[in-house]
């Protein structure tokens, strides 16, 4: 008796087209949340060890985070979880797509193209040139088809990331009950979380990096690593100037969140004035140096494939190097646009003529 | 217990994909939903090897990873409030004519969340009371009272012939 729907059912899902197997993509994701699920474990074990070693946290006892607002599915829209972007730039207003096609945003600038999993995020206003705890920033979701979508979404101030692998974006908000972290959903364009950093001081508020569940505020002198899914909010022992797919960039070295190691460090013979650079999926670094430039008037720059720990030397043009989706890493100087394969170090180089007086962004750069 | 080379894992993508693709389609009803739960199903079967151990577990934990991931979805608040019981989904990525019979996702997209899991997992993946239960979390009580209310809505909505009377009470 149980035959007849049994066999509708088998026939439903014989009869459906499947998807080709994306496993790259799930090979990424399942390194990233190996990476994150180990990061929160030793994040975990270092608030404990804070607590005994009587570092005071930034969040008082018994004054825990409200709960955040329910969060969305992971994925509620056809593009989340594969979007492909390439060179994506902009120059001034105008966001280049990397395949011939533009899209220009309704403002005077844009400030940073923020990959996530459904596209491209603008973020643009009338002049971000110097962005202080007052300048507004708007957003917009730029859809692999070419679609702009305005978000209704403004934020101040330097605090804002995106997670490549999600629709998300994070940012510090001052309001009337203090300072907050808020998680803003760019598909479905409505804010999905909002945990508040009691005890922290708005002008000590600095760079946010948002990686997973986990959203990382820089502040002074430490860093508070907040669970926006749980509202649980605690205090790192060490602020990064990034944080991607469960690694940390600070300003001379790639940590491993999850066991400590270093990944990559600086070269030792350069100084202070090096930059690292790490891709949006984690999986590379660019390594520059001003020093150079001043000495040798020319800049010495290092591809590092932080899978394999091989190095490529790198044309003298990545000083704000870009990324596409698939890792590869871009740069426009010189009326050129010249990308760099991560895994191989060869590279190719297109006519890119941009307007020298514009202001000039590349996705994924900072 | 290291992970699986890539070569090995990607291997394991393409042989699984297609069969959780199919489950996924049927508790979801949706091609872009079902696509984004069979990738996080198998990321997350990826990062827990340490459970796994060995790719040939690896398929029977996908699955189960599948129907958890689901169950965790339908818990949430802004699952329940957005799924559309009045409207009917599209059949996208269908090579059936549409015309040719009521549509049975059409007809899943109508029941709860959970009735719907309870559906496909005894009726297409052919697992018993006992086994949806724990796949579910949920007591085999529970099981059968959702199979019983599942199935007196898919008779109203596909008939008789689809879904005789008897049904499900020989189908433990």
């Amino acid at each position: 008796m149980t035959d007849r729907l049994a066999l509708l059912l088998h026939d439903e899902a014989d009869g459906l087209v499947v998807p080709p197997a994306p496993a790259d993509a799930v090979l990424a994701r399942g390194r990233g949340l190996r990476r994150r699920r180990q990061a929160a474990a030793t994040g975990a074990v270092a608030a404990v060890v804070a607590v005994v070693a009587g570092i005071a946290l930034v969040v008082p006892a018994g004054s825990r985070p409200s709960a955040p607002a329910p969060a969305a599915p992971t994925s509620t829209s056809p593009d989340v979880g594969t979007a492909a972007y390439g060179t994506v730039y902009s120059e001034d207003a105008t966001v280049h797509l990397g395949d011939g096609r533009t899209v220009t945003v309704d403002d005077q600038v844009v400030e940073a193209l923020l990959p996530v999993s459904a596209g491209v995020v603008a973020r643009h206003g009338d002049d971000l040139g110097i962005t202080d705890n007052t300048t507004a920033g708007r957003y917009t979701l730029i859809t692999p088809d070419g679609r702009a979508r305005p978000l209704d979404l403004v934020t101040r101030g330097p605090g804002y990331a995106a997670d490549a692998d999600q629709p998300y974006l994070a940012y510090t908000r001052v309001g009337p009950g203090g300072l907050s972290v808020v998680v803003h959903d760019v598909v479905r364009d409505r804010e999905v979380a909002s945990i508040p950093l009691p005890g922290a001081q708005e002008h000590s508020l600095g760079h946010v990096s948002l990686d997973g569940d986990l959203v990382y505020v820089r502040t002074n002198p430490s860093e508070l690593v907040v669970d926006w899914r749980t509202g649980q909010v605690t205090s790192g022992v060490r602020s990064y100037d990034d944080v991607v797919d469960g690694l940390g960039v600070t300003d001379d070295r790639v940590v491993d969140l999850a066991s400590g190691d270093t990944v990559l460090e600086r070269d030792p013979r350069q100084d202070r004035t090096t930059q690292l650079f790490l891709s949006p999926d984690g999986r590379s670094a660019v390594e520059s140096s001003i020093r150079t430039l001043r000495s040798r008037g020319t800049l010495e720059m290092t591809l590092h494939d932080l899978t394999t720990g091989a190095s490529y030397p790198l044309l003298d043009r990545f000083l704000f190097p870009g990324w596409t989706s698939d890792g590869s890493v871009f740069a426009l100087r010189g009326g050129e646009l010249t990308v760099c394969e991560p895994t191989t170090g060869a590279c190719t180089s297109t006519p890119a003529p941009v307007d020298p007086d514009a202001r000039v962004t590349v996705v994924g750069g900072r | 217990m290291p992970p699986p080379t890539d070569a090995d894992y990607t291997e394991l993508v393409h042989a699984c994909w297609p069969g959780l693709y199919r489950t996924a389609y049927l508790l979801l009803g949706d091609a872009a939903e079902a696509e984004d739960l069979v990738q996080t199903a198998l990321a997350k079967t990826y990062a827990s090897w340490s459970k796994v151990r060995d790719l040939e577990a690896a398929p029977a934990y996908a699955r189960t990873t599948l129907v958890n991931t689901a169950t965790s979805w339908f818990r949430r608040r802004s699952w329940r409030n957005e799924r559309p019981t009045e409207t009917l989904p599209d059949r996208p990525g269908h090579e059936h004519d549409p015309t040719d019979r009521p549509t049975l996702v059409a007809a899943l997209a109508r029941l709860a969340p959970r009735q719907r899991a309870v559906v496909v997992l005894r009726f297409y993946d052919d697992l018993s009371v006992a086994d949806t239960a724990t796949a579910l979390g949920v007591t085999e009580g529970t099981v059968k009272s959702q199979t019983s209310d599942a199935l007196a809505t898919l008779r109203a909505l596909l008939g008789d012939e689809a879904v005789p009377q008897t049904l499900g009470a020989h189908h433990d």
